[in-house]
């Protein structure tokens, strides 16, 4: 502003021609302090240079001035000054205190005022006497300091990590909330320790008992390094085992080499560690069962083996440095190579999971092998394929009992075709010159008859006898063979049914017989009506035929068993020897001779049949003299299903 | 019993003689009043039916006796024929079968024979089968004719 006009007037005034007092003037001119000099009503008395500055205006504008005068519009200031000079009079000599300040120019300043009360030659107060030095600077850098300290703490307080301060004794001495939340201790137990690992049994990663020696800390100490990664196992007291992660470092201070305390930074790694274990874990499960699995397994990348099991090699007859990076398309029979194209442009496209085809492979020593593969992708998690995995199941026994079983099969075929054409050709080409012998002879018989002496008459009754049971015999032969090879398919069948039907076609019989015949209540059943009754029919014929002397009584039941029904037709005839019981069921196996009861020993033996095509078993319980019990099993009608 | 005016016109389709000479011993036996016409195959069978060549001058049949297995043309086409055309369909049609089997074979068919008969091994049963086509023939003409 003014400087030079000011810097030539005196501190107070003109000089006093006292030379000791022109002196302290001069002195306090010169000093880079502000200075003032107040009288004991308050109003400047002088002021030096410094302060001019410091305030922004010249001394002119101070002198005579009481503060009050200074700052009209902030009247505190005033009464705080004004308070404080109060207090030094009250009590001389020397003060100090700290104020803010408003200069002129309107800058705020932190100052501290220095003043002294100072007495004139009569030895009363005749004023005070002040300076105030600026610590604006200190006051910032203060505050400064104490803003980064409050962001630090914040920083600290709210990181994940948990953080852990020790001092040179390695005992604690501060702490964060991350550090009571991952060791799972108060903060106020954990300050003071010697360090965390002292306050809970902890664990090396390999299960060992972490020794005090191997504390994060103390290993620091002795390696004199900071430590990275350091993993320790901490079991909580809610009986967790928690995996932590543990960085350390030395402090020191600027400019200091010695370390004053180590910091420790916690992480919590029990999840991560634990996925790593697990994946560590599931990846050697994957191993042992890709090299154990009695399947084949191959990685296929790019049509090429990338990876075999030992299966595979066997399966394929070629070693794994032969079949690593060998095509797979090489290897495959010729007529085969494609085969797996169609299901792999499904998996390749997401249309389809996986794939499955049956493929000829060829061995190293050339023979051929049948596979049964499925094969899968495996893609990354942005759903690019990784590979192929493909499962081999060698099969070529399968096929091998496939193809010997479709030719047996067609065999069979071939062979029950031709018992149909026998059977036909018995039906109907032998029956034909059966007929004409036994027509032709009973024509003889009925037109020369009584031309004919006795013996003719009865050798060609023999002929007709003989043709007529040759007829029956291969009719019931007939039925017999279609039994299988005729049946109808299954239905739901009321029992009573077929055997209603039976008695209609036995009626002639039963009523030359006189026979009673009864039934239970009949259940219904799963089968084919029509053999049914001819079962039914067969049996009962046999009842009438075979009966004893007594009133034939003819009984049917039935009763559920495991499998199904089991029904029996009882009768009262003549009985069977225990000896004879599987015999009767056999084709043409007769007990009686011919023209005791005659018959052509077929009946029972188609009754067997029918039953059998039923999935059932038929046999007899009797008693010679009191009676036969036929029974045989029909599974149950399964009425839901059929409607 | 109602006397006839006419004998029976009966076709008979049979390859063999020995039937055909039974048949037609079987009908004297039984004093049917007949006319016993015999074809020795399915297609002569149809000619006749349809008054072709030689069979121009052929008589409608009263009843057609027809064996299954015959040659060119067998029993099963025959029967087929006749039943598919609308001038012949009415005219009766015995099936001669061989065995019984054989007869539940052709009724899986379906092709509305009027009566299926297993030639009979015992010449008395075959005469009672010649005679019951005689009564079954009364039977038809006693009807109320139907189309003629």
């Amino acid at each position: 502003m003014t400087k030079a006009k000011q810097a030539k007037k005196p501190l107070a005034g003109e000089p006093s021609g006292n030379t000791a007092l022109d002196v302290a003037v001069a002195l306090v001119e010169s000093l880079p302090l502000p200075v003032f000099i107040k009288s004991p009503e308050g109003r400047y008395l002088a002021v030096n240079q410094a302060w001019e500055e410091f305030f922004g205006i010249s001394r002119e504008d101070f002198l005579g001035k009481s503060v009050a005068d200074l700052y009209p519009q902030n009247p505190g200031v005033a009464a705080k000054h004004a308070a404080k000079d109060r207090e030094l009079y009250a009590r001389p000599g020397g003060q100090h205190y700290e104020t803010p300040i408003t200069t002129f120019a309107g800058e705020a300043r932190d100052t501290i005022y220095y003043k002294a009360t100072f007495r004139g030659a009569d030895g009363a107060l005749a004023g005070l006497v002040g300076t105030i030095v600026d610590i604006t600077a200190r006051k910032r850098a203060e505050a400064a300091l104490r803003e980064s300290e409050e962001r630090f703490r914040a920083v600290v307080d709210s990181a994940n990590e948990g953080i852990l301060v020790y001092d040179r004794k390695l005992d604690i001495v501060a702490g964060n909330q991350a550090a009571e939340r991952i060791i799972g201790v108060p903060l106020v137990d954990i300050i003071g320790a010697a360090g965390f690992t002292s306050l809970l049994p902890c664990v090396h990663p390999d299960g060992r008992p972490l020794e005090e020696k191997d504390r994060p800390t103390r290993v620091t100490l002795r390696t004199g390094k900071p430590l990275t990664g350091y993993v320790v196992g901490i079991k909580r007291g809610d009986g967790q085992l928690t995996w932590l992660s543990v960085n350390t470092a030395f402090l020191r201070r600027p400019e200091e080499s010695d370390w004053y305390g180590i910091v420790s930074t916690i992480g919590d790694i029990t999840a991560q560690r634990n996925a790593e274990m697990a994946l560590r874990e599931s990846e050697a499960r994957f191993r042992q069962t890709f090299e154990l699995a009695a399947a084949g397994i191959a990685h296929v990348v790019d049509g090429r083996f990338a990876r075999v099991n030992r299966s595979l090699c066997e399966i394929l007859g070629r070693s794994e440095e032969q079949l690593l990076g060998a095509s797979v398309k090489d290897i495959s029979h010729p007529e085969d190579r494609d085969v797996a194209d169609a299901g792999r442009a499904r998996i390749y496209s997401g249309e389809a999971e996986s794939a499955r085809f049956e493929k000829r492979y060829l061995r190293a020593d050339g023979a051929v092998v049948w596979a049964e593969v499925v094969i899968a992708l495996v893609r990354n998690a942005a759903a690019a394929s990784l590979y192929e995995i493909a499962i081999f199941h060698d099969i070529t026994e399968r096929k091998r009992a496939d193809a010997a079983l479709a030719a047996a099969h067609q065999e069979l075929k071939r062979s029950n075709a031709e018992l149909e054409q026998f059977a036909y050709v018995a039906s109907h080409d032998l029956q034909e010159p059966l007929r004409m012998v036994s027509s032709y002879t009973q024509l003889v018989l009925r037109r020369y008859g009584e031309r004919l002496d006795g013996d003719a008459r009865e050798f060609m009754n023999y002929v007709v006898e003989g043709a007529a049971r040759m007829k029956q015999l291969i009719e019931d032969l007939l039925v017999y063979s279609r039994v299988g090879t005729r049946g109808k398919d299954f239905q739901p069948v009321d029992v009573e049914v077929p055997l209603r039907n039976a008695l209609t076609n036995l009626r002639k019989s039963i009523e030359e017989a006189g026979a009673a015949i009864t039934w239970d209540p009949l259940p219904a059943a799963a089968g084919d009506d029509t053999q049914l009754a001819q079962l039914f029919q067969n049996l009962i014929g046999n009842a009438l035929k075979f009966r004893s002397t007594s009133v034939p009584r003819i009984h049917i039941s039935s009763k559920e068993n495991e499998q199904g029904w089991e029904v029996a037709v009882t009768d009262n005839g003549i009985g069977i020897e225990p000896q004879y019981y599987e015999r009767i069921f056999m084709v043409f196996q007769r007990l009686h001779n011919k023209t005791e009861y005659p018959g052509t020993g077929i009946g029972l033996a188609i009754c067997k049949k029918v039953v059998e095509r039923h999935g059932g078993r038929i046999w007899v319980e009797s008693k010679p003299g009191e009676g036969s019990s036929f029974r045989f099993t029909i599974p149950k009608g399964s009425r839901k299903e059929n409607g | 019993m109602v006397e006839q005016n006419r004998p029976v016109e009966i076709l008979l389709v049979e390859d063999n003689p020995g039937d055909e000479r039974l048949t037609r011993e079987a009908l004297k036996e039984g004093k049917v009043y007949s006319n016993l016409y015999w074809v020795k195959d399915g297609v002569e069978a149809m000619d006749f039916l349809r008054r072709k060549g030689r069979h121009a001058g052929a008589v409608r049949p009263d009843i057609v006796l027809l064996d299954l297995n015959l040659p060119k043309k067998d029993g099963r086409e025959v029967l087929e024929e006749i039943k598919t055309d609308e001038d012949l369909k009415r005219i009766p049609v015995v099936v001669l079968t061989t065995s019984k089997a054989e007869e539940d074979v052709l009724r899986t068919y379906n092709l509305h024979a009027n009566c299926y008969v297993t030639k009979p091994v015992d010449l008395e049963k075959f005469i009672v089968v010649v005679k019951s086509i005689d009564r079954f023939w009364l039977t038809v003409v006693t009807l109320p004719p139907n189309g003629h």
